[in-house]
């Protein structure tokens, strides 16, 4: 099995981080209904440098499995383990994106000061420096000044991407970010993110329902059964780096991965058991 | 191949100078039907007194009523009047804000404190504010500190149940942006909670300014020696109607200025608003 | 909100609460009264003597009943020009050149215009509901006109499109999407007209609640002042239920869709 050669030499491999989830489990009580087990017992890894997808049918508890890994919400049960340390809030160099771009960036803020939002303790000077790095970064070096709501879906995104990068993290967690974008700004955007994820070296983990999306952008996908969740599979994702857009998805190889995991969520009971 | 960020620049180039300008544009032609509406109102008064509909006896014309509002605040006594109803609202509304806005932060902060004053908050809520009136003046008499206690019960409400309930809406996405920012739980109240409920909070401000003029004029006229309300229930029972009207006239200009400086207070302050903050509790 | 062992609903709960509320209150108003805390504060008992005196006296006739009834009269009046008004300036989008009138008159205490229209119009019966029709009119029209502007573009073009004339939109589409909001509005005026119909008895008159409210501050006679208080407060209690009956017929359809009816 040959690994997957990375398209820039000497990016510090040791600059992500692992993520490890161990039987985590999830279930909601809601007062007078009965119990939800959203998620059943999860396990997988996520190494150094990794990019890895989750995908599953509607419902089967992927976003929350997001919010217990990143420590957003705490697991009924199993633990998460970010380098070794347990979850418990959302570790310093951990940073995430989520869908709803429109509702997580501060509408009070400029573009710039909404991308200084996660630097804490930076002097303010060296904090816009790196506030219009990240910018510059992400493709829209111009907008500093702009305020969220006069930008566009795609902008807006990629405003919440330069905030997630601008503390320089060593893992990124992303929520189906890019569900709420029309389909040219989502190609844009998902190259832009490959680009960033060389370029900074960190390890990622991606929510999304777009099975396509989650081949062309990862090197393993996880596939979840239905509610109460778990791995049903492990794929390594074996294509070609760079990825292109239009050159990748037209291999013979990836239609074979589509076909693959579009069985397995359509059927999950017949898929062959296995964690990561 | 892929749709570039510069294409998306071009197609918003310049967003904030152009919808400045229409802004400004669209104030204007406001404004000027606002006033067109005002001058046929007034016409409609003027004429209907003509045709004795409004009794020409009891009802000052136009040009009546503009006479006594000038004698009256060049040299006449509606000034100081004016004077004394400001001060009046203003001390009242002070003290409410000083009182409202912390506890309408700590009710929508601590769901215990919430949960904990329902009942009394509930009970005594409907109880329109001019009810006080009577009671405050038995127990205060009459005069400015009565006032300025009847406006600070009347328009504490208002305030509190804004404050409480912009801080508890606040947009639990936000909320969770500023965890994911790795911001303690105070720095999420201090730096995300207290600014999404701005705009609510001026929303309630607007209600309680309004009930504080109406709750000082009522006063004055009831049972303060002093005031716009005074002028005009004097005015009114020695037969100077001119005088009552114009007294009446700077009442309602006084509310329209409040208004309108509350609103300017809210678009300078918080553009980012959308309607949804408007919602009045 | 969990209690404890039983299965105490909070519904339950919350009218026991207010139940046991109101009973300490008034239990410390017989104390401080009997205390003679103030001299303006006699004790409940005395009150509610002066209460019910009225109320099985000649006064429940010459005043109580009439004044009720001008309250009613004024209040249906000022609801149902409020949402005729509300419904053509809205939809007719008149908001923009009637905004500073409105603003204007909007601001002007009743308490403050009493008087003078007492003065300009003679100080009758007609007059009176007229102010309280006055009163009444604003907080639904302020609500039935916001709604008015805001109906959804979508349902005014799908009537256009099946030929619906003007006057079929304005009455048949727009007034009843304004409900809501018109009903919300008229709850405040519930309490806005019985406020009114106090204040209108306050000047020139001769007879009604307000008007005994008044001369028995004029006269120091606590008693009775209190007790006037006491019947205006079980009179808005009153209201206030009926309301509540009616709101839910008028608004059977909208408490459905939104999963509120029991």
């Amino acid at each position: 099995m040959k690994s997957n050669v990375r398209s820039t030499p000497g990016v510090d491999r040791a600059n992500g981080a692992t993520l490890t989830a161990e039987g985590v489990a999830k279930s909601y009580h809601p007062r007078g209904g009965r119990s939800v087990q959203a998620i059943g017992s999860v396990s997988f890894e996520l190494r150094a440098g990794e990019f890895v997808s989750l995908v599953g049918p509607s419902g089967c508890g992927k976003t929350t499995l997001l919010r217990c890994l990143s420590g957003l919400v705490t697991p009924s049960d199993g633990a998460v383990r970010f380098d070794g340390e347990t979850v418990s809030k959302v570790p310093g160099s951990m940073s995430i994106v989520f869908q709803e771009y429109g509702r997580s960036l501060f509408p009070w803020l400029s573009v710039e000061r909404n991308v200084m939002a996660g630097l804490p303790g930076v002097r303010s000077g060296e904090g816009r420096r790196r506030a219009r790095e990240a910018l510059e970064m992400v493709g829209i070096p111009d907008f500093g000044d702009s305020y969220p709501w006069q930008l566009s879906g795609g902008m807006q995104q990629r405003v919440a991407m330069a905030r997630a990068i601008a503390t320089r993290p060593r893992c990124l967690l992303m929520d189906e970010p890019f569900a709420s974008v029309d389909a040219l700004t989502r190609e844009s955007l998902e190259e832009l993110t490959l680009r960033l994820a060389g370029e900074l070296g960190f390890s990622t983990l991606l929510v999304t329902h777009d099975i396509d999306e989650a081949i062309f952008m990862s090197d393993r996908v996880l596939v979840l059964s239905n509610r109460p969740s778990r791995v049903l599979r492990s794929i390594p994702i074996e294509l070609p780096k760079p990825r292109d857009e239009v050159a990748t998805r037209a291999m013979g190889r990836f239609q074979h991965y589509r076909a693959e995991i579009h069985a397995m969520i359509r059927n999950p009971e017949g898929a062959a058991g296995g964690a990561a | 191949m892929s749709t570039d960020a510069s294409t998306e620049q071009e197609a918003l180039a310049n967003p904030r100078r152009t919808s400045r300008r229409a802004a400004v544009r669209r104030y204007a032609t406001s404004a000027v039907k606002g006033l067109a509406g005002l001058v046929v109102m007034v016409g409609l008064w003027e004429l209907l007194r003509r045709l004795d509909v409004l009794p020409r006896s009891a009802v000052p014309s136009t040009a009546a009523t503009l006479t006594a509002l000038r004698a009256g605040l060049f040299g006449g006594d509606l000034l100081s009047a004016t004077g004394h109803t400001l001060l009046a609202w203003a001390a009242g509304l002070g003290l409410a804000s000083l009182i409202g806005l912390p506890l309408g932060f700590a009710l929508g902060l601590s769901r215990w404190a919430d949960a904990a004053t329902r009942e009394v908050v509930d009970f005594l809520r409907p109880i329109p504010s001019v009810a006080f009136v009577p009671v405050a003046l038995v127990f205060l008499g009459f005069g400015l500190k009565m006032e300025v206690v009847l406006v600070l019960i009347g328009a504490v409400w208002p305030i509190v149940f804004n404050t409480r309930y912009g801080v508890q809406d606040v947009d639990p996405k936000l909320v969770e942006s500023g965890q994911s920012l790795h911001y303690s739980d105070w720095t999420i109240v201090r730096r995300i909670k207290l600014v999404a409920a701005t705009p609510a909070i001026l929303t309630g401000l607007r209600t309680a300014s309004a009930i504080a003029l109406i709750l000082t004029v009522s006063a004055e006229t009831l049972a303060v020696p002093e005031g716009l309300g005074n002028v005009i229930s004097q005015s009114a029972t020695t037969g100077s109607t001119a005088d009552a009207y114009a007294a009446i006239v700077i009442t309602g200009f006084l509310g329209v200025v409040m208004n309108m400086a509350i609103a300017t207070v809210r678009t300078r302050l918080v553009p980012w608003s959308t309607r949804a903050g408007d919602r009045e509790v | 909100m969990t209690v404890g062992r039983g299965s105490v609903s909070p519904q339950a709960l919350r009218r026991v609460l207010g139940v046991v509320a109101g009973i300490v209150l008034l239990a410390l108003w017989q104390i401080a009264g009997k205390a003679g805390i103030s001299p303006y504060l006699p004790p409940m008992s005395d009150a509610v003597g002066a209460a019910w005196d009225m109320v099985t006296g000649p006064q429940l006739k010459a005043d109580i009943l009439p004044s009720v009834g001008r309250a009613l009269a004024g209040l249906i009046i000022g609801c149902l020009l409020g949402m005729l008004a509300g419904v053509v300036i809205g939809y007719g989008r008149l908001h923009e050149w009637v905004r500073p009138t409105l603003e204007f008159l909007r601001s002007l205490p009743i308490v403050a215009i009493a008087p003078v229209v007492l003065i300009a119009f003679t100080p009758g019966s007609a007059t009176r509901v007229g102010i309280i029709a006055l009163a009444s009119f604003w907080p639904v029209f302020v609500n039935t006109e916001d709604a008015a502007r805001s109906v959804d573009e979508r349902l005014i073009e799908t009537a256009r499109a099946y030929g619906r004339n003007r006057s079929w939109i304005l009455f048949r589409l727009v007034g009843p999407a304004t409900l809501p909001m018109a009903v919300a509005g008229a709850r405040i005026a519930t309490s806005v007209s019985l406020l009114a119909m106090v204040v209108s008895e306050f000047f020139l008159a001769t007879s009604g609640l307000g008007y005994q409210l008044q001369y028995d501050a004029r006269g120091y006679d606590v008693a009775g002042m209190f007790g006037a208080i006491l019947i205006l407060g079980i009179i808005g209690r009153v209201m206030s239920g009926a309301f509540n009956g009616f709101e839910h017929w008028v608004l059977r359809w909208y408490l459905g869709q939104k999963g509120l009816t029991q």
